[in-house]
């Protein structure tokens, strides 16, 4: 995820960060932009590129979020919420996430 | 002997099926430079004898945390004399995807492997059978369902881990082709997709009340108050047991062997000092035995989701709050609770602060000196108190604050916490966890705490003053066939007194005393309270008896007969020796400072150097010393100041 350029969401308005989806959302995992120890500890609790969750409990400008990722639920700070780009979606996923491989 | 490594990920029931395993067969290994450690068993698996070592658990092999290392290391069989032979992969069969994840991640290594499934029961409530045998199948190693919380297949992995049926994985190159893993979970169990449906609208409901902003840290303030009720009602029972034991052990050895050095060796020195330690014991056991429970219960980490907001405005993870509570009854437990928390720097910076909550051992001294300053407002009394408690409180957070953005600076780990399953909690996981931590606890009191215990007792005993002239008259005076009973009692005692007293004058710790006095003298301290307070950083609580001593009052459980003693104790020149601006000033130092080497003890144990200890060490007493000054200058100022207009 880290080695390619991050896409701007205000080019693609359907990419937003987690900080700001509702609780209820489904969601699937696009982009991260912290660093690749984070996002290599993500990948390793399941939350990776293509991964699809759910809101459990939305994030506030300070507050963190819970997402549900499978049985897995993640309790995340705002500042890793606001740097987990993704996109909402109304159906389930058919192209499960790989979490072993590099991410784009 | 064959070795078997568990490693599995955080959460899956490794420890429960460890404790199946090995029960109380286990000890604890800490390994240099790091306060990751591992539990090694013995026990016999269908007759044979099996060591078996539980690793911490951990997401992935490759992650730079010292958990990820120690398995690295161990799987790489670069740890000596603990090369495994096999390795017990712990798989949660709610979350089979990742566990097997992980498990080929391990396969790399080439060692052989068989995998305990655990959470079949969960899985197969959330819609989800698992045949361990096709899984078996399609992976080309053994996988056995096995429960340590019930027990159930705990028997089938003893005899498979016994009989050598681990095998190397043999799918490697396959398995790294796409969808492999989805592939053998759908050849294995009913559907995949069906995991983590409604199932989950109990832990939605309690995640909703738990993780709420107001509720969830109402709910978390309202269970630590009861844990620490719990504590203090549930442990002063064996607490009296304690030191009713050491109490009869030192009378026996002071009456079997001769007087002398080794009686007052054994009996002051040795027997006084471990017992000092070893009574807190039964606090310790029952905090690790209550938080093993919640831990269990998947409650712990939403309470560290909810605090996480507060602590981290001072550099801090919502984890932190567990350890700084827990050292309100005693800051031995509470440091050890700081391995709760997972990064290295915000554990260090908890341990760290860790002594400035008041702990039970300073409720005695602020009961005496809140009683000096407000003899007649118990309101104002009361205020003081809980004063005392909010200043020890706020001088950690800002403790931590000043540490992490100095010394300890460097990016926090952001909070990215699972949030486990809500399950029963396992009584039996609970009792091992506190037994566990209680043999920790009792080695550290054995060890460095009875070498300091010897120290302080020789300072404090050496040279050897004989009884001042005063006391032996009172004692002549006593063996008078005039004197009764009651009379005698009294001439005793007081000669005990001033005997007690020239020992302390004429101890290395008191001429240490005079020679320190200079340097407490701006806090309204004359040598005698200073004695006191030098011999009270043996431990805090030691300052009531040796104040009593010096001052030649009699000690007893009534606090106001004391107070009211102390009070009218003079200095040299017949001013008030307890003023106010004294008494406030030494309150403020004995909420600061640190005065507990037992604590400085289990700092060294836990940092694995002497260097934080002495950090501890010196920050405290410098920050209660300063505190102690400025308290002492601004109340002699307005007593100036207001006696002038």
């Amino acid at each position: 995820m880290t080695d390619h350029a991050p896409q701007n969401p205000l080019a693609n308005p359907a990419l937003r960060p987690l900080s700001e989806l509702r609780r209820g959302d489904r969601a699937i995992v696009r982009e991260t932009r912290l660093d690749a120890e984070h996002t290599a500890t993500l990948a390793a609790m399941g939350l990776c590129a293509s991964c699809e969750l759910t809101i459990c409990r939305a994030s506030g400008s300070m507050s963190p979020c819970i997402v549900q990722i499978d049985a897995t639920r993640l309790g995340l700070a705002p500042e890793v919420a606001q740097k987990i780009l993704a996109t909402i979606v109304t159906k389930p996923c058919d192209c499960p996430a790989d979490c072993t491989r590099p991410q784009d | 002997m064959p070795r078997i490594a568990m490693v599995g990920n955080p959460n899956v029931g490794k420890t429960s099926l460890f404790n199946r395993l090995c029960g109380l067969r286990a000890k604890t290994a800490n390994f240099p430079g790091s306060t990751v450690e591992a539990h090694i068993g013995k026990c016999t698996l269908a007759g044979k004898p099996v060591e078996i070592i539980d690793l911490p658990g951990i997401y992935a092999m490759d992650l730079a945390l010292p958990e990820s290392k120690l398995c690295r290391d161990c799987v790489g069989g670069r740890l000596e004399g603990l090369e495994p032979d096999a390795l017990l992969v712990v798989v949660d069969a709610t979350n089979l995807q990742r566990g097997l994840r992980f498990m080929l991640s391990l396969a790399a290594s080439r060692r052989s492997m068989l995998i305990a499934l655990t959470m079949t029961d969960l899985a197969t409530a959330r819609g989800v059978s698992i045949d361990p045998v096709k899984l078996s199948a399609e992976l080309g190693i053994p996988v056995v369902a096995a429960n340590g919380r019930s027990g159930e297949g705990v028997a089938l992995l003893a005899h498979a881990i016994a009989s050598a049926c681990p095998v190397p994985f043999a799918h490697l190159e396959a398995a790294h082709a796409p969808g492999w893993i989805d592939r053998q979970i759908e050849g294995s169990v009913g559907g995949a997709q069906s995991i983590g449906t409604d199932a989950d609208s109990l832990a939605d409901r309690l995640d909703s009340a738990f993780t709420h902003p107001l509720l969830g840290t109402l709910c978390f303030v309202l269970l630590m108050i009861a844990v620490f009720y719990a504590i203090f009602t549930l442990a002063a029972l064996p607490m009296d047991w304690i030191e009713a034991a050491f109490a009869a052990l030192g009378s026996f050895t002071a009456s079997t062997l001769p007087e002398g050095v080794l009686n007052s060796l054994l009996v002051d020195g040795i027997i006084g000092g471990v017992s000092g330690t070893v009574v807190f014991l039964p606090q310790i056991a029952i905090l690790f035995f209550l938080l093993a429970l919640i831990e269990d219960t998947g409650y712990l980490a939403r309470a560290a989701f909810v605090m996480d907001r507060l602590m981290c405005k001072f550099g801090l993870p919502g984890t932190a709050f567990i350890p700084l509570l827990s050292s309100h009854a005693c800051a031995l437990p509470g440091i050890m609770s700081a391995r709760l928390i997972p990064d290295p720097r915000d554990r260090l910076a908890t341990i760290l602060i860790a002594p400035f909550m008041s702990c039970s051992a300073r409720v005695g001294v602020y009961v005496l000196l809140v009683m000096i300053l407000f003899p007649e407002s118990p309101f104002l009394a009361g205020l003081a108190f809980a004063g005392c408690y909010a200043l020890g409180a706020i001088a950690a957070l800002l403790t931590a604050l000043l540490f992490r953005k100095t010394f300890l600076r460097g990016k926090s780990r952001p909070m990215m916490l699972e949030l486990p399953p809500y399950r029963f909690p396992c009584f039996r996981t609970a009792f091992y966890t506190s037994y566990d931590r209680s043999v920790v606890f009792l080695k550290n009191a054995g060890g460095v705490i009875l070498a300091i215990c010897i120290v302080m007792w020789w300072i404090s005993a050496y040279p050897q003053s004989p009884p001042p002239p005063q006391a032996e008259a009172l004692r002549a005076q006593a063996q008078l066939p005039e004197t009764n009973p009651e009379q005698f009692d009294a001439f005793e005692l007081e000669a005990e007194v001033l005997t007690s007293r020239a020992q302390q004058q004429g101890s290395y710790a008191g001429m240490l005393g005079r020679s320190v006095q200079p340097v407490f003298a701006p806090l309204g301290l004359d040598d005698r309270l200073t004695v006191a307070v030098l011999t009270s950083f043996l431990a805090r609580e030691v300052f009531r008896s040796t104040i009593t001593v010096l001052m030649e009052t009699s000690d007893g459980d009534d606090d106001d007969r004391v107070a009211d003693q102390l009070r009218k104790a003079t200095r040299d020149d017949g001013t008030p020796l307890f003023d106010t601006a004294t008494s406030a000033s030494l309150l403020v130092f004995f909420v600061l400072a640190m005065q507990c080497l037992p604590t400085l003890a289990v700092t060294r144990r836990e940092t694995g150097s002497w260097k934080w200890p002495a950090v501890q060490f010196f920050w405290m007493s410098a920050v209660a010393y300063l505190a102690a000054f400025l308290t002492h200058t601004l109340i002699v100022a307005s007593t100036t100041v207001s006696g002038l207009t």
